[in-house]
């Protein structure tokens, strides 16, 4: 029984942590919180979702579309909303984020319908280890997550534009200084962490068999809080923050009430601002 | 004169004293019950939308959690008269104080926070007290809400149409704008702003960072606790659906189109954005695509809004050039 | 609005001259339909839009209504009973509107029934189940039938005709779930059997992965959940997903509709639900709503959403054309309706003015809805 919720947790974790990601690399590159993550993640499950249920493509297909879709949509917000806004601080873009939200979400509802769509099973088979049953299909999305955030550290430590990207995160004068075109590092990094988060929706939509347009705003806040909890610009720690939460929440159901679960991530999220706003893996910058 | 900079004063009197008496005059030759519902709407949002105006817009904090104190508010009020039987002229200050005593309790472990970060921990907090509102039902009745409770009784006179909400909304809008008038005159008003000007220049000359935030919040989450005590009189109705983030954006949004940090840019962003979309109803599939498009309109074009104090959105502080912690970093513009 | 309601005449007597075969007599007749379009529950609300649609269709070529069209007038409340309390306010102060069709759930039409009790006009919900909803005001009406039968029937079908005897329950927490589990495992509890968890999960919740695992730990033979069809089929997938196939699934009618088979596939295989409207009930009326509706909606059949709200409209449009278009006569003719024949069944108000329903025993069996043996 501990043991299942153990995976669930893991499972669901990984996904929060896909997100997390997404944010760190936006906010460590351009130093921007977005509110639109969500929506991107869903656009990338509705992706999923047509290439599995309407396409009938095989799923390795579809979470490629799905990554496609969100590193379009990334490029495109990065591109029309952000450029114009670079200069202008926190707010303004944080406030234009709260308004593409609303509309990708709203524009999904009319024209793709409020309900839930189905999206077929794969790997529906179990496994038994001990006394309990895990199901494959927690493993391969386990996998799958894994290995993206195994492709992503090799991008970032390996590329040029990786290089790039963290020399821009470190200081993004001094990086201009030395040559690096800032307005391609941002539009990257952005379609980047838009791309993640399209892959998590691609997987989310596989976990839970379907996928709808409000999915996008708790996904997003708990992705936020894995996030906070791990550390603004640490990947790692937004990882952990992940796995964390997404453990701690099913612990919360067995032992306390399902109704509590999404209390957990926010808890979390509140606690750790209070008491060290740099989360647990980042550097210590200016929070106060 | 600049819209921006109004305010209502006796030498201007012949600008907003017409305006005055059309209000008052107003549900005489109106009927309609529908259309005195939107105005008692109008009412409420300027009171929100002028309270976040205190803590976003003269103070320049981030604070988003702000439907939760209009939550508080009206669940106090819902709580205290169905099950208590307490009349509505304490459940109106008392839902505003309970808010408030909310809105300290945040404030004091967090206001230390900046920008972002504050802006984080007020969601946080917005969505804690949501889930926390649906689960502990004995309380709360959770996602049955509460339903049933009374009319305003005021002296013996029961509150029974829109007209009667729409003369206490009218007369607490015209009470609280006098107040924040008269605040923003102040010591107290002129040291929120200048710690939204500029937090080092502040302290230098002597004003007390930390006790202004509070105060700022207090007054904020007091202002919108009443407004959801009147809510719950008047709606009838409290349920947790109501006040949760998507509230707290609607609420940012009126503050951002209609002007932050002035007396009437709320009241125009607040009056704009409840009758546009009643105005469009038909248009019912697009109407949060409109508002959405609208946000990014202003941001993109015209970041003060209708009658906002000119550049405030940009007077937060840029990204420091460097993540390290430095203690003598200004920031940049 | 003054030109918004000119507007919206001149539309209403277009259409209602294009739709007529004859000339009608005089203005038509507006009912209002508070229901989610949008938001949440927007599927049902627009199943009830198309299922209402017919029927007034149906009305208008047959004459109308004493020679006068009749005409909807729909409003979207997003399930939102905040929504809900506006549009009742909308609807009581426009004259021309004689009566109110909807909301979709408990909790939005308990948040709009003080301002229609107020205003005297009918609120007529074709599915709020709640107990408490229509006794509470004389103006308010259900008609699907209320927890304090269906959960009765639902724990005898699970005690006492499949012999189950320990029983976890999974119910969505609103005022609707709270009632059909709180029924249920009253009358379970008298037939006998254990209930060995009980567990409840919010509106949006999606992953049930973690509370599912903990209802399998108390080691139950039957699983109980109150829920929409939507959540029904994901609690269902999930389930089967962590191979916990050694259980019975039970819920009430809610999750009868050709939704739920396609969403659960092969994870709702076997499991029992009532219902008061059957899609092969060979009754000619029956057929041709069956016929039309799938004709409009992608040829997928009408669940028994659709179906009320079909009877909902109905028996609302013969009270009218009894008792004409003031707002107190109708309710007392509606209030009068014994033995009126719709797709779910013969309809009764009580003087609860909630109705007594007959339920049938239905399973899903071979990626099928089938009558389950007794009745």
């Amino acid at each position: 029984m501990l043991l299942q919720q153990f995976v669930n947790g893991l499972t669901q974790g990984s996904l929060y942590a896909l997100i997390a990601i997404g944010f760190v690399i936006i906010f460590g590159t351009m130093n921007l919180v977005t509110f639109a993550h969500g929506e991107v993640y869903m656009v990338g499950a509705f992706m999923g979702y047509f290439t599995l249920t309407v396409w009938h493509l095989p799923w390795p297909v579809a979470l490629v579309l799905g990554m496609a879709a969100g590193w379009s949509v990334g490029a495109l917000m990065e591109k029309v909303a952000f450029r114009p806004m670079r200069t202008a601080g926190h707010m303004p873009p944080l406030l234009i984020t709260i308004g593409f939200s609303i509309i990708l979400r709203e524009i999904t509802v009319i024209t793709l319908g409020a309900e839930n769509r189905p999206v077929p099973s794969i790997f529906e088979e179990t496994i038994q280890i001990g006394g309990t049953q895990i199901s494959v299909l927690q493993l391969v999305i386990l996998g799958l997550a894994g290995l993206l955030i195994v492709a992503l550290r090799l991008l970032i430590q390996g590329t040029k534009i990786g290089r790039a990207m963290r020399a821009t995160a470190q200081d993004h004068e001094a990086a201009y200084a030395m040559g690096v075109n800032a307005d391609r590092v941002f539009n990257i990094a952005f379609a980047l962490a838009s791309c993640l988060g399209g892959a998590a929706g691609v997987l989310v939509g596989i976990y839970y068999n379907t996928v709808y347009a409000t999915m996008g705003g708790t996904a997003g806040l708990k992705g936020f809080a894995a996030c906070v909890f791990g550390g603004l610009t640490s990947i790692p720690g937004a990882i952990l923050g992940g796995i964390i939460i997404g453990v701690v929440e099913n612990l919360t159901v067995q032992f306390l009430a399902s109704g509590y679960r999404d209390v957990v991530a926010f808890l979390v999220m509140v606690i750790v601002l209070v008491v060290r706003p740099q989360g647990l893996l980042g550097s210590k910058m200016r929070t106060v | 004169m600049p819209l921006y900079s109004f305010t209502p004063r006796w030498d201007n009197r012949w600008v907003w004293l017409p305006v005055l008496a059309a209000a008052l005059v107003f549900p005489l030759l109106v009927r309609s019950e529908y259309i005195l519902n939107v105005a008692v709407l109008c009412g409420i949002y300027i009171i929100l939308t002028s309270s976040l105006n205190i803590t976003n817009g003269y103070t320049g904090l981030f604070s988003f959690g702000h439907a939760a104190f209009y939550g508080i508010g009206a669940y106090t009020a819902g709580i205290l008269a169905t099950r208590h039987g307490v009349p509505f002229w304490l459940t109106l200050p008392l839902g505003g104080i309970v808010a408030g005593l909310f809105g300290v309790a945040i404030a004091l472990p967090t206001l230390r926070l900046r920008g972002i970060f504050l802006a984080l921990i007020t969601i946080g907090f917005q969505e804690i007290v949501y889930l926390v509102t649906l689960n502990w039902i004995a309380l709360t009745r959770g996602p049955m809400g509460i339903p049933g409770i009374p009319p305003p009784t005021i002296w013996g006179f029961a509150f029974r149409g829109n007209r009667d909400y729409y003369y206490l909304i009218l007369a607490m809008v015209v009470l609280m704008l006098f107040l924040i008038s008269r605040v923003v005159d102040s010591r107290v008003g002129r040291a929120f702003v200048a710690i939204r000007e500029d937090e080092v220049a502040a302290q230098s000359v002597g004003i007390g960072i930390f006790p202004t935030k509070v105060r700022s919040f207090a007054i904020a989450t007091v202002l919108a606790g009443v407004a959801g005590a009147f809510f719950a009189h008047h709606a009838r109705f409290v349920s947790a659906d109501s006040f949760r983030l998507d509230e707290t954006f609607v609420i940012l949004t009126m503050l951002i189109v209609g002007g932050m940090g002035t007396l009437i840019g709320p009241v125009i962003g607040a009056v704009f954005l409840v009758i546009l979309p009643e105005v469009s109803r038909f248009l019912v599939e697009y109407r949060d695509v409109v508002y959405g498009a609208i946000l990014i309109g202003v941001i993109l074009f015209r970041p003060e809004g209708i009658a906002g104090v000119p550049g405030i959105i940009h007077a937060r502080e840029a990204p420091p050039r460097t993540k390290e912690a430095s203690v003598t970093e200004e920031p940049a513009r | 609005m003054k030109i918004k309601l000119l507007g919206m005449f001149l539309v209403a007597l277009a259409t209602a001259l294009a739709a007529a075969p004859t000339s009608w007599s005089g203005e038509p007749i507006y009912v209002g339909l508070s229901a989610p379009i949008t938001g949440n529950y927007a599927e049902y609300g627009n199943n009830w839009k198309r299922a209402m649609d017919i029927a007034v269709e149906r009305i208008n070529n047959a004459g109308g209504i004493k020679g006068r069209p009749l005409q909807i007038v729909v409003e979207d409340s997003k399930g939102d009973p905040k929504e809900a309390a506006q549009i009742a306010q909308k609807f009581t102060s426009d004259s021309r509107i004689v009566a109110e069709l909807g909301d979709f759930t408990s909790t939005a039409c308990l948040a709009a029934q003080p301002i229609y009790d107020r205003a005297g006009m009918v609120q007529l919900s074709p599915t709020a189940s709640h107990p408490d909803f229509a006794p509470k005001s004389p103006w308010s009406f259900g008609i699907v039938g209320t927890q304090a039968a269906e959960g009765p029937f639902m724990a005898g079908y699970t005690i006492e005709k499949l012999g189950k005897k320990k029983i976890a329950v999974l119910y969505i927490n609103n005022d609707w779930g709270i009632a059909a589990q709180e029924n249920f495992v009253k009358k379970a509890k008298e037939l006998g059997a254990q209930i060995v968890a009980v567990e409840s999960f919010f509106e949006r919740d999606k992953d049930f992965t973690g509370v599912l695992t903990k209802l399998r730990g108390a080691k139950p033979d039957a699983l109980y959940i109150p829920s929409m069809y939507n959540e029904g089929a994901l609690i269902s997938k999930q389930r089967e997903k962590l191979g916990w196939n050694d259980v019975a699934v039970f819920g009430p009618g809610s999750l009868y509709s050709p939704k739920l088979l396609e969403i659960g596939g092969s994870a709702v295989e076997g499991l029992h639900t009532s219902t008061i409207f059957l899609e092969n009930d060979p009754r000619p009326e029956v057929q041709e709503f069956v016929k039309t509706f799938k004709a409009r909606n992608n040829n997928v059949s009408p669940n028994m959403f659709a179906a009320v709200a079909y009877d909902a409209l109905n028996i609302l449009a013969k009270a009218i054309d009894k008792a004409g278009t003031d707002r107190k006569a109708i309710r007392d003719e509606l209030a009068k309706t014994r033995n009126f024949v719709g797709l779910t069944g013969k309809i009764s108000f009580t003087e609860r003015r909630d109705v007594e329903r007959d339920y049938h025993y239905l399973i899903v069996k071979d990626g099928a809805w089938t009558l389950y043996g007794g009745k």
